[in-house]
């Protein structure tokens, strides 16, 4: 059994707007072992990606209400003031975003950035610039020794994504959180990256947290799965679990509502209605406007999370009465 | 079933100019002899990445950009080539519909307002207006409170709903449909795509249908198109793209785009080396044998042209029998 690298435990953010609070993550639970892919799941709006800049304690205090823990090898990094968090950040925990052009600078090389990051470490100049090669080799730029001296618009979406997944590894952090890593990118490119970063942990023993809306990915890289909606994480499981036997009404709608068939054998499965307003003081379930099964104690209640098979978790009013 | 769209082998060079004399230094070959039709009622699905050319194409077809040689022809009349009120009368019949709904709507315009700006243009009597826009919102599922709301006013399906409706105010019997659906959640996707089939129906709608996603373009599509550096590598029923493909960008594109089981992550995948090569510098023999695995000294040397191998499969590739 792998150990927990990261363990979050009833998180739940809420930011301060004009409007009142916005309650983005509330009370979510989940963890990542070593060693693992882990995906959280969503439509837009659903607190995935505020949970993965709370997990680098992005998330700035002054208006915003944090509760809960993240326990990252045992210590809460809600806890940590900025100059331990500086430590951890991209030494121990990294993270590569949507659009790479947005993340690295226009008026340096992309070997100069990557040796940045290395030489953070204190290593010594003529090794630092070995690495950044034998890192661009990794990643699988053409032609290393020439792509250090590109600047950022000379590359294209795919090199550029890879000089940043180059960068954040050039430290070997134990975690990698990607943000619809491959969002911008064509599909062949897409494969590529996804390959590399299925290879990080075979590789590298990393541990990474996908965050996308895209269950293509999903079905491609991850090991274990949460689905979030509104705010609040429904369902965790493996991935066969969660595309083959999905137990919230949720991820069940949601699978069917993927374009798997062609026209000729029927339409696609929709969901009605729209996601509730997160302002309110939302009671009970944050999907029981839009559920078909909706009960009398969805609306009152939120369901806990339960194991329903091992590994299987599940917070559903509807699946806890049937069992 | 009568065509509704020719694409007469048309071509799109876009020049480079450069010095005070803008002398033309090179060509930009975006679109480069392409020929297809679409019959009414049916759906050709368009798909390349980016810098194959799809986008020039498809303004070509709408007569926003004139090519280079050749011509296109709606209802068999040359699009270019109408002056007056017949280009008036062809232009009613398509319309087009694009990828982020948010920005394809006028800010300052209310609903009713843009929905009523293409029947301005053309001409309609006023009386009939209001009944017809009454019509056409109900067509969309959308309600009639929303049409004096502004667009941000709106979510993103609803207004991806108003980008319909105005398509089909003028009732065209052709869209363009330039990834309708790839800034919209999965389950709004759904939506979308089973009301353009609706639609589609009820109206004998002709769609081009331009997608980077795979799975999309097989749900929605009759016939596909896949296009690569402006040429089209292969045409042919979405079966027997999706079970029979002869050409190895096809394969390898089928084979990288994001699996929705778990299950096939294992595949065998066909990888392309490295980006496209830039569309200055084009190959000389086929267009993706620098990056293609099964690339013979006669892809190298010669242009592979579009033929029919089996009736209604047309591929390019010097090689397809054997592949």
């Amino acid at each position: 059994m792998e150990k927990d690298l990261i363990k979050v435990n009833n998180l739940s953010i809420k930011f301060n707007t004009k409007l009142g609070y916005v309650s983005a993550v509330d009370d979510i639970s989940f963890n990542i072992k070593e060693k693992e892919i882990f995906a959280l799941v969503g439509e837009s709006g659903s607190g995935k990606s505020t949970t993965a800049y709370a997990l680098m304690n992005l998330i700035n205090a002054r208006n915003s209400i944090k509760k809960g823990e993240i326990l990252f090898k045992g210590k809460d990094i809600l806890k940590l003031n900025e100059r331990e968090m500086t430590k951890i950040r991209g030494k121990e925990i990294a993270m590569i975003f949507q659009n790479p052009l947005d993340s690295l600078n226009p008026i340096y090389t992309a070997g100069s950035q990557v040796y940045e990051a290395i030489a953070l470490d204190k290593v010594e100049k003529r090794e630092a610039w070995n690495r950044v090669i034998n890192i661009f080799k990794e990643v699988r730029l053409s032609d290393p020794e020439q792509r250090i001296k590109s600047y950022p618009h000379e590359l294209s979406g795919g090199m550029r994504q890879r000089v940043m997944i180059g960068m954040m590894l050039s430290r070997r952090p134990e975690l990698l959180i990607a943000d619809e890593p491959t969002t911008a990118l064509d599909v062949t490119i897409q494969s590529q990256i996804l390959d590399i970063i299925k290879e990080l942990k075979s590789k590298f023993n990393t541990s990474v947290l996908v965050i996308t809306h895209d269950f293509g990915i999903v079905a491609e890289i991850a090991d274990r799965v949460g689905v979030m909606y509104a705010g609040k994480i429904l369902e965790i499981g493996d991935v066969y679990q969660i595309f083959e036997n999905p137990l919230h009404p949720y991820t069940q709608l949601l699978m069917k509502s993927l374009p798997r068939i062609t026209k000729k054998e029927g339409r696609l499965q929709t969901i009605e209605g729209s996601v509730p307003n997160l302002t309110d003081d939302i009671k009970g379930c944050r999907f029981n406007n839009r559920c078909p099964y909706s009960l009398d104690a969805c609306k009152g209640e939120d369901s806990e999370m339960l194991e329903i098979e091992k590994g299987h978790y599940v917070a559903c009013h509807l699946v806890v009465k049937e069992k | 079933m009568s065509t509704i769209v020719k694409v007469d082998r048309v071509k799109k060079y876009f020049e480079i100019n450069k010095g005070i004399f803008r002398k033309r230094v090179t060509q930009i070959k975006a679109v480069d002899g392409i020929s297809f039709s679409i019959k009414k009622g049916e759906t050709l699905g368009l798909v390349g990445e980016s810098g194959s050319g799809k986008t020039t194409l498809a303004r070509m077809i709408l007569g926003l950009i004139k090519p280079t040689e050749n011509t296109i022809y709606l209802d068999n009349k040359d699009i270019f080539e109408a002056l007056g009120k017949e280009r008036k009368e062809i232009r009613k019949k398509m319309g087009i519909i694009f990828q982020d709904p948010l920005a394809s709507l006028n800010p300052r315009a209310t609903i009713k307002e843009s929905l009523k700006r293409p029947m301005l243009v053309n001409g309609i009597n006023k009386k009939d207006m209001d009944e017809i826009i009454k019509d056409t919102i109900s067509k969309v599922n959308l309600r009639e409170e929303l049409l004096d709301r502004y667009p941000h006013q709106l979510s993103g399906g609803q207004q991806q709903r108003v980008s319909v409706a105005r398509a089909i105010v003028l009732r065209p019997e052709f869209l363009v449909l330039d990834e309708p659906t790839s800034a919209l959640d999965v389950s709004v996707q759904a939506q979308i795509l089973n009301l353009l089939l609706d639609l589609q129906e009820q109206y004998n709608l002709a769609y081009l249908f331009i997608s980077h996603d795979l799975n999309v373009v097989r749900f929605i599509s009759d016939r596909i198109a896949v296009m690569y550096l402006g040429k089209l590598m292969e045409v042919a029923s979405g079966e027997e793209i999706f079970n029979n493909a002869k050409h190895p960008y096809t394969q390898g594109l089928i084979l990288s785009s994001a699996v929705l089981s778990p299950r096939d992550r294992d595949r065998k995948k066909i990888s392309f080396a490295g980006d496209p090569p830039s569309l200055i510098k084009l190959p000389k023999g086929c267009r993706l044998s620098p990056r293609c695995p099964y690339k013979k000294e006669v892809c190298v040397e010669k242009i592979p042209e579009l033929r029919e191998i089996l009736p209604g499969h047309f591929v390019a590739c010097h090689r397809a029998e054997e592949l």
